[in-house]
């Protein structure tokens, strides 16, 4: 890893646009991503997440722009294994092709050594399986083996498309862990997720597309925004004015359609406790509420203008059952 | 490119196909060449089978496996590409191979060695198990002459050249199901059907530059089969017939196919 310059790991999406047939599946996209942290790739199901990745890989020719790595189009890569690892959705393997046969046909392609086949194979805890057919995985297991060949070229560039999806909460904390720990060699990590909270304990920066264009890209931290304090009180008038009285800073909302529920902005619960109790006000609910990053994420995304009448974009599908061998 | 075909060869041997289809191979190519074996030189129905004493009917006897060998590197070819996009490993070929061109030679490399060995053990377990029936009996069993060995290598070369027609198939028709069920279909049944029309129609010239027909040019010509005059091209013109074929179908496949998004 030393050898690699930080203009390496560069990521850049470059005005990337792609249209299939009526369907603007990407618009304009422009951002960047940088080595040694978890970059969370998010934005709703259709939102052009899949389709970008496969832009960035080669798989898919934008209509315009450009996707480069290290500055150079995934094609014109010398040894794209050994530069790239990606993990995409609608990978498939040979049901019939046990895990390590698998690894070991990537590895003769890329001219990768055999022996590094069973390295991988342990650093996805997949050794157990390495002899079994692939047919027999479970969805979790076949993720595993994803990441599993996208580690194989011990790659600078890791581009992974909803990888938590079919992994168990064990499987999730351990992805998390491993994730954080390549972005810690100074690898570029860029993770795709349709949900929020399953990447925000992983990454460092956030990239939020929806309808194919970019809606915010910022640190983690930036849209996370000051903690919220819930409150349920019989008397949420008295309440409200005992709040602007004590600190008029503090931003009070109520909850449509909840009587009495509010939501507390720039506060810890200790505080409005305490203004509470000073105020002789009756409370039935007291807690703080991490901001939610789910909502923020809702918010952003809703910003743009409603999608249009037509079906989404056939890229986000989801791959066809697994079949039986051939 | 040696790495690719490397790599094709080990996705081959890392799946059961390969020996699915070729106990197949070996199944039929047992029936095919004791039934040629032994009605040689009978009279069915008022026609009499080639004589054993004719070389050209125990050229036919020892290559009676290609008949239903050439099927199965058919189907072979196919799954290669087809079975790719059937399931999804496409993507991680062409995520190692992003300049795509190398993809159908690497596989038509492959499966020119595969096939030819499907093709080998036809013939060779023709010989195995023709040449004694033919001894006992009391025909000659000509294996060193009467253009027995170059019968039997270009019945194996035949066979393998059917691979490419089935990756060229498998590349055009993404679908593997749809694309076998064509393949085969017209293979064993739409194009023999049609140039035995041709030939009952007196058009064997256009007949002869058919794939099967092409193929019997270049294993076994049976001048007279169904009781029809038939026409056959030199050898060596059936197999560079075999070869266009290939060629037409792997090159339109790897240019319209190749180039699309693999989404």
């Amino acid at each position: 890893m030393a050898r690699s310059s930080e203009a390496e790991g560069l990521v850049v999406v470059d005005h990337l646009t792609k249209r299939f047939g009526a369907v603007l599946a990407v618009d304009d996209l422009s951002f960047a991503v940088q080595p040694g942290r978890v970059t969370g790739f998010l934005g709703p199901n259709g939102a052009g997440k899949t389709t970008t990745l496969r832009m960035l890989l080669g798989l898919v020719a934008p209509t315009s722009g450009r996707a480069t790595i290290g500055g150079v189009r995934y094609a014109d890569l010398a040894d794209p294994l050994t530069a790239v690892g990606a993990c995409l959705e609608a990978t498939g393997f040979h049901a019939g092709r046990t895990a390590r046969d698998h690894l070991r046909v990537l590895a003769t392609t890329a001219g990768i050594r055999i022996g590094r086949v069973d390295e991988v194979l342990d650093l996805a805890g997949l050794r157990p399986a390495a002899t079994r057919r692939v047919g027999g995985f479970s969805l979790g297991m076949r993720q595993r083996l994803a990441l599993a060949s996208a580690l194989l070229g011990d790659p600078r560039v890791l581009l992974l498309d909803e990888p938590a999806n079919g992994l168990d909460p064990q499987g999730i904390a351990w992805l998390r862990g491993f994730l954080r720990y390549l972005a810690g060699q100074g690898r570029t990590v860029l993770v795709s997720s349709h949900v929020l909270s399953e990447v925000q304990q992983t990454v460092d920066e956030i990239v939020i597309i929806a309808r194919g264009s970019l809606v915010r890209q910022a640190p983690l931290a930036d849209l996370e925004g000051p903690p919220t304090v819930v409150v349920r009180t019989p008397a949420p008038a008295e309440l409200t004015a005992a709040l602007a009285r004590a600190d008029p800073s503090l931003t009070v909302t109520e909850v449509p359609g909840e009587e009495g529920l509010l939501h507390i902005g720039g506060a810890a619960p200790a505080d409005v406790g305490r203004i509470a109790h000073g105020a002789g006000v009756e409370l039935h609910e007291l807690y703080g509420k991490p901001s939610d990053l789910e909502e923020v994420f809702l918010a952003v995304t809703a910003e743009t203008p409603p999608p249009p009448a037509e079906a989404p974009p056939p890229t986000e599908a989801p791959p066809p059952p697994a079949e039986a061998t051939a | 490119m040696s790495r690719l075909i490397l790599a094709e060869l080990l996705k081959v041997r890392t799946t059961r196909l390969w020996w699915g289809l070729l106990l197949a191979v070996v199944g039929l190519t047992l029936v095919g060449v004791v039934a040629n074996a032994v009605i040689a030189g009978m009279e069915i129905s008022g026609q009499a089978a080639g004589s054993l004493d004719d070389p050209a009917t125990i050229r036919r006897i020892y290559t009676a496996g290609v008949g239903t060998t050439y099927l199965f590197t058919l189907a072979l070819g196919v799954i290669s590409m087809a079975g790719e996009f059937r399931h999804q490993t496409i993507t991680a070929t062409l995520l190692a191979t992003p300049r795509r061109t190398p993809v159908v030679p690497a596989k038509a490399v492959c499966l020119l060695i595969v096939g030819f060995g499907y093709g080998l053990v036809s013939v060779l377990l023709g010989v195995l198990v023709g040449a004694p029936i033919v001894a006992l009996r009391g025909g000659h069993a000509r294996l060193l002459g009467d253009g027995v060995p170059r019968a039997i290598v270009l019945a194996a070369v035949a066979v393998a050249l059917w691979g490419l027609i089935g990756l060229g198939v498998g590349t055009l028709i993404r679908n593997q199901i749809i694309a076998l069920l064509t393949a085969i279909g017209v293979a064993f049944l739409a194009e023999p059907l049609l140039s035995l029309v041709l030939n009952a129609v007196h058009a064997g010239r256009f007949a002869q530059y058919l794939p099967t027909q092409a193929t019997a040019a270049l294993t076994s010509p049976a001048p007279a089969a169904g009781g029809l005059t038939t026409m056959y091209l030199p050898w060596w013109a059936g197999g560079l017939v075999l070869l266009a074929y290939a060629v037409i179908f792997g090159t339109l496949g790897a240019v319209i196919t190749l180039r699309r998004d693999v989404t």
